[in-house]
């Protein structure tokens, strides 16, 4: 009798269809041309009149990877085995919390339903959504828990390229997932171009565009001409090593747009490891020292100085040209990302005294 | 004869102990000059002011080595004579699982937020650890008859620490628990003298104060009850082994991680060596040996530009040795 019911179960629970294919239910959203200036990242093909199509690159020799995904203006296009996005999004997984800088410039932070990570959230208007609960958690330190996030079951679910391995999984479970890899930009205005990206699958063309000719405006206004005499170095180590921006990384590009001249700009590459004893020597009479990093919030140059004894012969430390990024205490890894050119400010201005920074600090 | 050639065996050692510290003060990857090297360890002023910190770390860096290697290594002897068993250490019976543990309460368990994560008490719950799991150990060994066993209830022991650990994992933030998992890879870089003042004189004392214990130890070799027939106060003494052990073990892996294989692997080295069955030259090999090869794992380390975590050249290095001394062991039964 055991063996008839269990054999009925297993007949059942094979019967189970386990797609969940989306009814498509066309919206016609205009069509419009988006322009890609800066980012290498990704793209998007806007040559047919049903459908735009966003494809993610790899745009880095490290790693190899691709994805698509279409977004559908008329009802005669016929999708196939394609990734499309047929309707107006209702609900948004997201991997990282990053991506909350775009929807929030796009307005669309009540889109997000499940979040890896909640405890790097420092939206107020979302933090109230995970205590009212309508914000789940879908896992934490970069893993996803699949049954969380089933439960919301995300229109889109935003990832990062190492999740890509596992993306064939949330497909076959009816999740559509994209492929984000903003980080991997090299410059600040490249990482801010994939609002456009968002825009495009949030259908907010026009508001994304408008806010990133905005921000890169003053951004160029800004920037100023490299200064070789403004030599500068990056960071704090990590026992023996110490790790420095690549010099064609966002940060690195950052910092030369504000004028200062990084004295690891060899590190071409991603070798960008020095050994504590290399940049101590190099260090020395560097006149700027940009630190981004997580420390206590009220942490001071004496906090630094304590840290290691070598520090106070830094000519940095000695003239008071600390510049400081606390990643625990201000928003440099979310809204940041959408704010390069008060990142920029800060840079430029953080030394004047009657300055009110909002990203980067004078050290004191 | 067998004692001289013990006597030459240790001397020439402690050469190239010597010899090998100063290779290890002089190179890294910053090239100074061997008179500048001269001048700043005189206390001189060196030509470029980074030089004379690079010295003092790459310093301090050797004396950590030198100190941990001997600790562990005489720690590891002490636990083989005491619970009888030459595959007894630290790492194998859950020991320094048990300061890792310690340490993990106070770093994950957000402690160190209450101003208690100071190196002060990190060494007591590490220390406090360490008693933890060697009382269990000394309690569950009067139920056991064979010597395998008691590892394998080390090894449980250390499993359940392991566990409470990652159980801790889930409320640290993400900075902390990089800190922990980079720590448990071990290191000696980064030690300031300020810590290595008071590290020193602890763990000598706690060496030297073991050669006090030369007779009960020779005497616990050959059995307890033995030791009780020639005088020896068997309960204070274990309390003296006890505390020392774990001392030695909590101040080393607060400090420079978990290290694996020195304590379990060396006294079998030093075994090989020496066919003395008398502490008084078993003991000096053990940390002679045991501060050479912790010197020579971190020049490894050093010398293939600080890639490679302390407990991967530690274990690529003791655990060959650990199977031969199973082989070994097997051979004899």
């Amino acid at each position: 009798m055991k063996m008839i019911q269990l054999l009925l179960i297993l007949f059942f629970t094979s019967c189970i269809n386990h797609s969940n294919v989306d009814e498509v239910v066309v919206v016609k959203t205009s069509k419009f041309k988006s322009e890609i200036q800066f980012a290498k990242g990704f793209d998007i093909d806007d040559s047919n009149i049903e459908f735009s199509l966003i494809k993610i690159n790899s745009n880095h020799s490290k790693y190899n990877f691709s994805d698509s995904i279409y977004i559908i203006h008329s009802d005669e296009f016929d999708g196939g085995n394609k990734k499309v996005l047929a309707k107006k999004l209702n609900n948004l997984a997201i991997q990282s919390t990053t991506y909350l800088s775009y929807l929030s410039v796009l307005n669309k932070m009540s889109l997000v339903s499940g979040v890896s990570g909640l405890q790097y959230v420092n939206s107020i208007y979302l933090n109230e959504k995970i205590n009212e609960g309508s914000v789940s958690e879908i896992g934490n330190n970069g893993s996803i828990q699949m049954e969380s996030l089933l439960k919301i079951d995300p229109d889109l679910f935003l990832i990062y390229p190492f999740e890509l391995d596992n993306q064939d999984k949330y497909n076959s479970k009816g999740i559509k997932t994209l492929l984000i890899s903003e980080y991997l930009e090299s410059t600040p205005l490249a990482r801010l171009e994939w609002l456009k990206l968002f825009g495009m699958i949030l259908d907010e063309n026009e508001l994304a565009n408008a806010y990133f000719d905005r921000v890169t405006l003053n951004y160029n206004a800004q920037k100023l001409a490299l200064d070789t005499t403004k030599k500068m170095f990056f960071n704090l180590p990590f026992k023996e090593n110490w790790n420095m921006p690549n010099s064609n990384s966002i940060t690195a590009n950052l910092v030369r747009d504000a004028g200062f001249d990084y004295i690891f700009s060899d590190t071409i590459n991603d070798n960008t490891i020095r050994s504590k004893e290399i940049v101590w020597e190099n260090a020395m009479s560097c006149e700027y020292w940009i630190i981004i990093t997580s420390r206590p919030e009220n942490y001071t140059l004496q906090d630094l100085k304590n840290e290691e004894p070598i520090y106070s012969e830094f000519s940095s430390v000695k003239n008071n040209k600390v510049i400081f990024c606390n990643t625990s205490t201000t928003d440099y890894f979310t809204m940041g990302v959408v704010e390069p050119d008060i990142m920029l400010r800060d840079l430029i201005h953080c030394m004047d005294s009657n300055y009110s920074s909002k990203y980067f600090r004078l050290l004191k | 004869m067998r004692r001289n050639r013990d006597i030459w065996l240790l001397s020439i050692l402690l050469i190239v102990l010597i010899v090998l510290s100063i290779w290890s003060v002089s190179v890294g990857d910053v090239s100074i000059p061997f008179n500048e090297l001269f001048t700043i360890l005189k206390g001189d002023l060196s030509a470029n002011e980074s030089w004379s910190y690079i010295v003092e770390g790459r310093l301090n860096r050797t004396i950590i080595a030198l100190l941990s290697g001997g600790a562990l290594s005489v720690t590891g002897l002490i636990l083989q004579v005491f619970f009888k068993n030459p595959l007894a250490g630290p790492g194998v019976l859950g020991i320094s699982s048990g300061v890792t543990l310690g340490v993990a309460i106070v770093v994950l368990g957000g402690f160190s937020m209450l101003g208690l994560g100071s190196n002060l008490s990190l060494v007591c719950s590490g220390l406090l650890g360490a008693l933890v799991i060697l009382s269990i150990l000394m309690v569950v060994s009067k139920f056991i008859k064979h010597s395998i066993t008691l590892l394998i209830v080390g090894l449980m022991l250390s499993y359940f620490s392991s566990a409470l650990v990652s159980a801790l994992y889930h409320w640290a933030d993400l900075e902390q628990s990089r800190q922990f998992i980079i720590w448990g890879l071990g290191s000696f870089d980064g030690i300031s003298s300020q810590n290595i003042s008071w590290i020193l004189p602890v763990v000598l004392f706690s060496i030297g104060s073991l050669t006090f214990l030369i007779r009960p130890l020779n005497g616990f070799a050959l059995g307890e009850d033995y030791a009780k027939s020639v005088g020896i106060n068997i309960k204070t003494t274990k309390a003296l082994l006890i505390l020392i052990s774990s001392l030695l073990t909590a101040v080393v892996t607060v400090y420079c991680g978990p290290v694996a294989f020195i304590g379990i692997a060396v006294p079998q080295i030093v075994r090989g060596v020496t066919q003395s069955k008398s502490h008084q030259i078993i003991l000096p090999l053990a940390v002679v040996f045991g501060a050479l090869f912790a010197l020579l794992a971190d020049l490894g380390i050093r010398l293939t530009g600080n890639v490679l975590p302390l407990n991967t050249v530690t274990s690529l290095i003791g655990s060959p040795i650990i199977v031969w001394t199973i082989i070994r062991m097997n051979k004899r039964s």
